[in-house]
């Protein structure tokens, strides 16, 4: 019964299917949608630094990641520099 | 598609000219209107250009399937704002279409239209995609941008639905 009603039911719109395959955008439909497309407009300069500045989303993660090693690596030779620097202040005091 | 990728609006011309018939008669299924069917796919033109010049387009299918994908999206999210806005009307006279194919046609989509209308904006796509486009599972599965399992159980719960209503 389940089967039977499914199967009328894709017959129906199967013929539905066919009797608006006529079925066509009204006359000047083209030119219409090209002067809409032609009003968006291309992308200017803005969208082209924001293209490229997505490109460069990964170089800069990168870039920052480094730099913070470098940072850390810089600041614990420095800790150890001035630690050094006490232990013979103390000494000579 | 190189040319239309650096804004040459001549070529994209061409692809409008192919592909826009197949289109507005997609979109007149989905939302059961040939004037809203017209004004989804000139968005859906606007939102492909767009898209190719920005270089959003990554060739994952064909540009007709692609062009598809858009047009039923844009049907759909047509159809949920409907409720926010009166549902327009086709007339003949409107429509431009000339004879009996025509007047034979309008009256189809307005028979589609009250026969899906208690569906979902999503489960009428996939029907109209299914059983009006003749589109396979897996087709519809690119073109509504979701898994072959989701694009079942949208048409098992459109059918049950629609066996309800024809039951009553």
């Amino acid at each position: 019964m389940k089967r039977e009603v499914d199967e009328a039911m894709d017959e129906r719109l199967a013929g539905i299917g066919r009797r608006t395959a006529a079925l066509r955008p009204r006359a000047g439909f083209d030119d219409r949608v090209m002067r809409a497309v032609k009003a968006s407009g291309t992308p200017g300069l803005f969208e082209d630094v924001l293209r490229a500045a997505r490109a460069m989303v990964p170089v800069a993660v990168m870039a920052a990641a480094l730099a913070m090693g470098w940072a850390v690596r810089t600041d614990r030779a420095a800790d150890m520099s001035l630690a050094a620097t006490f232990d013979a202040v103390e000494l000579e005091w | 598609m190189r040319r239309v990728v650096r804004g040459d609006t001549d070529a994209f011309r061409r692809i409008v000219d192919a592909t826009s018939e197949g289109l507005v008669r997609l979109g007149a299924r989905i939302v059961g209107s040939l004037s809203e069917a017209e004004d989804v796919v000139q968005d859906s033109y606007v939102k492909a250009y767009q898209a190719l010049t920005s270089g959003r387009f990554e060739r994952r299918s064909s540009v007709t399937t692609w062009l598809r994908h858009i047009v039923t999206n844009t049907a759909i999210d047509s159809l949920r704002s409907r409720s926010r806005r009166p549902v327009p009307s086709d007339t003949i006279a409107e429509s431009g279409w000339d004879g009996e194919a025509g007047a034979e046609a309008h009256m189809a989509l307005a028979e589609l239209n009250a026969l899906l209308g208690a569906l979902p904006p999503d489960q009428r796509a996939a029907v109209v995609l299914q059983s009006v486009e003749g589109h396979a599972v897996s087709e519809i599965a690119v073109i509504l941008g979701c898994s072959e399992g989701a694009v079942e159980q949208r048409l098992v719960r459109a059918r049950a639905t629609l066996r309800e209503r024809s039951a009553s």
